[in-house]
């Protein structure tokens, strides 16, 4: 009994431990955010602001067309989640279900877009995209970016695993090859359309290197690149100390929304993170 | 019977025609066009001038190369361990039946949604030398400040650590639902046998978990390796090129110095590096699975 107690001490003890260490950088980021300049460079390091204030938060929506970055960030995320699923969920249908001669050949070639690395070939998408007239569209950042075959290859694995009964019966009702995808296969695979939205938003909304490059901007520019070039380099630039509080100001608000979502959707985000692993 | 199979021939094509269609013009040309860009020399004006292998030679007589690619190699290696050992002790830690757990599992998988370049800003902050918090609590204890981004013997190593914080929440969710799809069965008996908690660890929890150990390190491996943002935003690739990794330095060749071929030879090399090792690596599944 004595031991059990024990060790349930110790493991509280490491909890506390492991979420203060999750947690510092997050107060940090709201404590220096709050602070006046003057106070954010002391020599020792105060959580609760001396003196509070928002001019931090009113430099930073002035200055920048913070707003505008998110709606691009929003615009961006959505339409590679979209775009995503339109050409990826058939595409795991066919590979899943249907025949084709050089089928098996064609995805070893959709593979490819996960071994080959996004960098390794972006000056020339870079090319293709300025070609087509695409570059600071939001096409031309969101097109490159539908081309994972992780997706395609979650859905093949998914739908190859459903039963092929409910299928069958649906193509003795005479449904066709459409038919059986928007009435049958659809519906049975919203976990894994669940994973892929929570995969694809989530890269797409934290991407910095495309949009860097293919945006360059305001009118498209998403929340990574305003925040880490405009910002970050722009502030720090000018100073000789940087002014952390404006940039941790700018920090705090570009999260507020993805973490809130992450906190009323934890529990689909975890569901979603699970069905992959369990393949 | 006939008419049905071509039926279904022929609709497996339209089934596949939007994901092809942007598979060929976005990712496929574009990354098959990097093998002859990497035999020119081109700075996005004018056109592109025949150099045989002259790229290829200029890296490999670089200085610098050696350092890139092994910046690149320990980086992907160390963040793929710590982060998969890691990731499994916090998800055994987070699976124990106490009070508060759900609030721990929140703080911990949080920052994953929140964008590495932003990570990337609030570490930077707290690494910085002379203000940032680490070194202030430093100093209040008696003990010298470190340059966490300025010594080059350092920086890379401060940017894993960030990692750390930033990318294992991944992990520990996908390791928390496999804990849980163990048969609780399995605990009990070996609890009757007289087993010792940890040796319940070593011969059920990780045979168990065995795949999906296997998943995350691939996956974990893979992302390590194209890690661009931390680097872009805490060092610049500095001090000294001590955090320029492969990506990094394709993205300066590219576009800061237009060189396009010399950028593009570097991506030959790096797919080159990528296809042996996922060779060696199938073969040794095989052997394991013979």
């Amino acid at each position: 009994m004595k031991k059990k107690k024990l060790s349930l001490v110790f493991t509280y003890a490491l909890l506390f431990l492991v979420t203060a260490y999750y947690l510092v950088p997050i107060l940090v980021m709201v404590s220096t955010s709050l602070k006046p300049q003057g106070q954010v460079l002391s020599r020792t390091w105060e959580w609760i602001p001396r003196t509070f204030t928002v001019e931090n938060y009113q430099y930073v929506l002035q200055q920048y067309p913070y707003l505008k970055w998110t709606t691009n960030s929003l615009i961006v995320t959505l339409g590679t989640v979209v775009l995503t699923l339109i050409v990826s969920l058939p595409a795991g249908y066919a590979f899943a279900r249907l025949k084709m001669r050089g089928k098996n050949i064609l995805f070893s070639m959709v593979m490819l877009t996960i071994m080959i690395p996004f960098f390794a070939y972006t000056p020339q998408l870079y090319l293709l995209i300025t070609k087509m007239g695409l570059k600071n569209t939001y096409w031309g950042l969101i097109l490159p970016m539908s081309t994972s075959g992780v997706s395609v290859f979650l859905f093949k694995q998914f739908i190859q695993q459903l039963p092929l009964d409910l299928e069958e019966a649906a193509v003795l009702d005479g449904c066709s090859n459409w038919g059986v995808f928007f009435k049958v296969i659809l519906p049975l695979t919203k976990p894994a359309i669940v994973t892929s939205v929570i995969f694809t938003a989530v890269k797409s909304w934290n991407n910095l290197l495309w949009p860097l490059i293919a945006s360059s901007n305001d009118a498209v520019k998403t929340l990574p690149v305003g925040l880490s070039v405009n910002v970050f380099q722009v502030e720090t630039g000018l100073a000789n100390q940087p002014p952390y509080g404006i940039v941790m100001a700018a920090a705090l608000l570009s999260i507020i929304l993805p973490v809130l979502l992450f906190i009323f959707l934890q529990r689909y985000f975890v569901q979603g993170i699970a069905t992959t692993g369990l393949k | 019977m006939f008419s049905k199979k071509r039926i279904n021939l022929g609709s497996a094509g339209w089934f596949l025609l939007p994901y092809l269609l942007v598979y060929f013009i976005f990712f496929f040309l574009p990354a098959l066009s990097i093998v002859p860009m990497s035999f020119t020399e081109w700075s996005i004006v004018g056109t592109p001038k025949f150099v045989g292998f002259e790229n290829y030679k200029s890296i490999f007589n670089d200085r610098y190369f050696p350092k890139t690619l092994s910046n690149t190699f320990v980086y992907t290696i160390l963040v793929t361990l710590i982060l998969t050992i890691l990731g499994l002790l916090l998800a055994i830690l987070l699976n124990q039946k106490v009070r508060g757990r759900g609030v721990a599992r929140t703080i911990v998988i949080m920052p994953y949604v929140i964008s590495s370049a932003v990570a990337g800003i609030i570490w930077r902050w707290m690494f910085e030398r002379n203000f940032g918090i680490i070194n202030t609590y430093l100093q209040q204890l008696g003990l010298p400040f470190i340059g966490w981004l300025s010594d080059p013997n350092i920086a890379l190593y401060s940017i894993v650590i960030m990692n750390i914080w930033w990318s294992i929440g991944f992990n520990t969710v996908t390791f928390l639902a496999a804990l849980q799809g163990i048969p609780e069965e399995l605990y009990q008996a070996a609890q009757v046998d007289g087993a010792s908690s940890f040796q319940s660890f070593l011969y059920i929890t990780i045979p168990q978990l065995k795949p999906i150990i296997l998943y995350v390190t691939v996956l974990c491996a893979a992302n390590s390796f194209q890690m661009f943002d931390e680097a872009y935003v805490m060092t610049q690739g500095g001090p000294l090129g001590s955090t320029t990794t492969l990506v990094y330095k394709s993205y300066i060749e590219a576009f800061k110095s237009f060189r396009l071929g010399y950028s593009a030879a570097l991506s030959v090399i790096t797919c080159a590096i990528i296809i042996i090792i996922t060779l060696i690596q199938m073969k040794a599944n095989k052997r394991s699975d013979a």
